[in-house]
């Protein structure tokens, strides 16, 4: 595959994280640390009598944040709070109402969330009777006005719902506005919330776990599924060198792919994940060698594990039992449609810190998964260049190359 | 940061509308000469008023169980990959991607599954509708169906979305050189969003006169158009259509939406990113009618008030959201092409012509098209 590193590498100069762990970059990487989970007991909806009552819901904005956010539903109201923590990283504070900035959302959902609403309206009321402005809030297009309104964005902006890989492609939709020179700066997000249309859609799935979430395990029968939200601001490299931004870390590479196996279940032999993979590293102009740490999908069902270590071993050969690798999904959950940018940032945080965190419920693992590194206790690691996996229905892959911003880079990486 | 640009061509299109599948019927439609017009299907021109039937097409286990967006997404991109010439070369298809654009998805199945949900509870969930009713399980079909392992990518939005959707084809060809992608947009018809939409007065409810009325009728189906990187469409010898030449977003606030902003913006920056003159342009395929609206005043501030050539889709076909707006990119490369019949008055062999959609909530996208260059 072509090597095709560009000249002026996309910088990350900002990011923000919220979920079941906590609000903010900095709880969250604490409690990754601590090996903490996120995940219990769920109060947003009912689960009773369901045989899975547990996900991971993300603690409330505190009360005096929660007034900047007044016209927002309240995922949005989340996904803003990790964008401002994104953008107040990387200096912006103020408006953002030029043409040179862009937002893109990766959400499985979309806007679909709102039908509750309706329904339980429709269910009351019946057809004739029922309230059918809430369904109001099922046009994409109307959260995508919100949200840009309450950045003041007027640049592109537009949602990405490739399922479980969102997050990861609206990362790519997003170094692309800026490697076409669309953009000057972007916001690439992710989001998805815990919800009754998806905790009941994985459950009929048979993919939700009834016990721990053990990525890799032997007997392994699922994931629990969470909110998350996470935002990056990417610009040029040389764009945030002038402007004197503290560079956290660099998108090097991303690349997808489609399995064309089947609209839930993997290709067996985590073809479609290889190439995204290999595409990742192609446009990072990478070898597999240079990867120093990989955060999986790892959604812990008996096929999608078995097919993603296969994937791992096609594309990273025998190294791959020396590469720290971290499944985040049982300190906080499936963030469906966040993953991919809520990973990314947990990945990023490890370029950052030079630190990998524990990865919880791995002691007895597949056979098929022997071998694998998966860091049952944390420690510290040298990682220059990393790797994030998602994968989704529709069998959609998206992977990411995240690097170190090395001193030739810029001013520095922003080690804490 | 600018890379070289790779050049995008239209190498195929493949539509499939209440008034026949393939490019003719949707010409005729066009044109007001095709039987089944607006006026025949009432109100809601849907293709299953139309009698659709994707086993025509498609091998019918394939649709079996999948939504109506599914179905004609299939068609329509089975058409536009055979337009194109397309080979079931597995290495070609291992890179050649989809991208499908929608504003509202499968909603019919997402309807079902929510309502079974509430009112017999969480575990009475059909995995069946789950799954089928994700946002982005037409384009897993059709990345599935046609073996196409490049980029699988569902891209969600308003109006807007099926433009969108090229002009990201286009971004992804730029910036990452994939070789082929399948792009466009599809919408199912959905009674319960169009009761929603005629409370909102965005289309004419299901109890409206023939014509509408005073909003434009609903319309359903699905359009792709293949665009491949120019040196790769070379390389297995196809004959392009047209050229994408350019590509922009725009987007205001609400105050500055209804001034036209979104509409001046995305024309705008579709020009620069083409490198072209206004002057240049000298066909506009937009979403309304001629006369009054936010995009008028959008196109007059970028095209310094020159609006000759212009026809209008929603008073020709009705509102279709990500199909109708793909259909206009259609409309635009059938233009420049000469291929086609399109309706009296519009252009022949334009220079270049712009397809633009504004959202009603301050979007806009648009993309110009041009004709392809004389070999020298």
């Amino acid at each position: 595959m072509k090597a095709t590193r560009y000249e002026d590498p996309i910088a990350i100069t900002g990011y923000g994280i919220i979920t079941s762990l906590g609000i903010g970059a900095e709880a969250n990487w604490e409690r990754l640390c601590a090996g903490s989970s996120g995940l219990g007991p769920i109060t947003r909806f009912d689960v009773s009598g369901y045989p899975v009552g547990d996900g991971g819901e993300a603690p409330a904005i505190p009360a005096e944040e929660e007034a900047a956010f007044p016209s927002l539903l309240r995922p949005l109201a989340y996904l803003s709070r990790a964008i401002g923590e994104a953008l107040a990283m990387a200096g912006f504070a103020g408006s953002h109402g030029d043409r040179r900035t862009g937002l893109v959302i990766g959400s499985s959902l979309a806007a679909s969330d709102s039908s509750e609403r309706f329904f339980r309206s429709y269910i009351e009321h019946g057809p004739a009777g029922a309230d059918y402005s809430p369904l109001e809030g099922y046009f994409v297009e109307d959260h995508l006005a919100r949200l840009t309104e309450h950045l003041g964005i007027r640049g592109p902006a537009l949602l990405v719902s490739n399922a479980c890989a969102a997050g990861g492609s609206s990362l790519a939709r997003a170094a692309e506005l800026i490697r076409t020179g669309r953009c000057d700066r972007v916001l690439a997000t992710g989001y998805d919330a815990l919800s009754p249309f998806t905790h009941a859609g994985f459950g009929s799935l048979m993919a939700l776990s009834r016990g721990a979430t053990r990525p890799f395990g032997r007997g392994r029968d699922g994931m629990k599924l969470g909110d998350g939200y996470a935002a990056l601001h990417i610009e040029p490299l040389s764009a945030a060198r002038r402007a004197g931004r503290t560079v956290r870390g660099l998108l090097s590479g991303y690349g997808e792919s489609a399995d064309a196996h089947h609209l839930t279940h993997p290709h067996p032999e985590g073809l479609g994940a290889a190439l995204a993979m290999r595409r990742a590293l192609a446009t990072a102009g990478l070898e597999p060698a240079d990867i120093d740490y990989i955060n999986c999908h790892a959604t812990a069902t008996p096929s999608n594990d078995a097919a993603e270590v296969r994937s791992l071993r096609t594309v990273f050969g025998e190294r791959l039992s020396r590469i720290p690798i971290n499944a985040s999904k049982p300190n906080f959950g499936h963030t469906l449609g966040g993953a991919g940018t809520v990973e990314a940032v947990a990945t990023l945080l490890v370029l950052v810190h030079q630190r990998v965190p524990p990865t919880l419920n791995v002691e007895d693992l597949d056979p098929d998964a022997a071998g694998l590194d998966l860091v049952p206790e944390g420690r510290p690691v040298s990682v220059r260049h990393a790797m994030s996996n998602s994968f989704g229905f529709g069998g959609c892959n998206a992977s990411v190359v995240l690097s170190l911003a090395s001193e030739d880079h810029g001013p520095g990486n922003g080690h804490a | 940061m600018r890379e070289p640009k790779p050049e995008a061509w239209i190498t195929g299109a493949g539509i499939v509308s209440p008034w026949g599948a393939g490019r003719r019927a949707f010409c005729e439609a066009l044109r007001g000469s095709n039987p089944l017009s607006r006026g025949l299907l009432g109100p809601a021109a849907t293709l299953d008023a139309a009698g659709f039937s994707a086993e025509e097409f498609i091998d019918p286990k394939a649709v079996r169980r999948v939504s109506a967006l599914t179905r004609s997404s299939l068609v329509a991109a089975r058409m536009a990959l055979s337009d194109a010439g397309f080979p079931e070369d597995e290495g070609l298809r291992r890179d050649a991607g989809v991208v499908l654009g929608t504003a509202f998805g499968s909603s019919n199945y997402h309807f079902e599954y929510y309502e079974a949900l509430f009112r017999r509870g969480l575990k009475e969930a059909s995995p069946l509708l789950f799954s089928e009713s994700v946002m982005n399980a037409s384009s897993g079909h059709v990345s599935q169906f046609f073996k196409l392992r490049g980029p699988s990518i569902t891209i969600v939005g308003g109006e807007d979305a099926g433009i969108a959707a090229v002009a990201s084809a286009v971004d992804q060809i730029r910036a990452a050189g994939g070789p082929a992608l399948l792009a466009g947009g599809g919408e199912e018809h959905c009674a319960m969003l169009h009761r929603t939409l005629a409370a909102a007065g965005v289309v004419a409810g299901p109890n409206a006169p023939r014509d509408g009325g005073e909003r434009p009728i609903w319309t359903d189906g699905a359009a792709f158009l293949l665009v491949e990187e120019e040196r790769a469409a070379l390389r297995r010898g196809a004959s392009p259509l047209a050229v994408l030449r350019g590509a922009g977003w725009g987007r205001a606030g609400r105050a500055m939406a209804e001034r036209g902003d979104a509409v001046a913006a995305a024309v705008e920056a579709a020009l620069e990113d083409a490198a072209i003159d206004p002057r240049d342009v000298e066909a506009i395929v937009g979403s309304e009618g001629p006369s009054g609206g936010l995009e008028e005043m959008g196109l007059a501030a970028a095209l310094g008030g020159r609006l000759q050539g212009y026809l209008g889709t929603r008073s020709l076909l009705g509102e279709g959201f990500a199909f109708t707006s793909a259909a206009q990119v259609i409309i635009a490369a059938l233009a420049v092409a000469s291929d086609g019949a399109l309706p009296k008055g519009f252009p022949r062999s334009p220079e270049a012509a712009i397809a633009v959609t504004p959202t009603r909530r301050g979007g806009a996208c648009a993309v110009i098209v041009g004709r392809v260059p004389s070999p020298s």
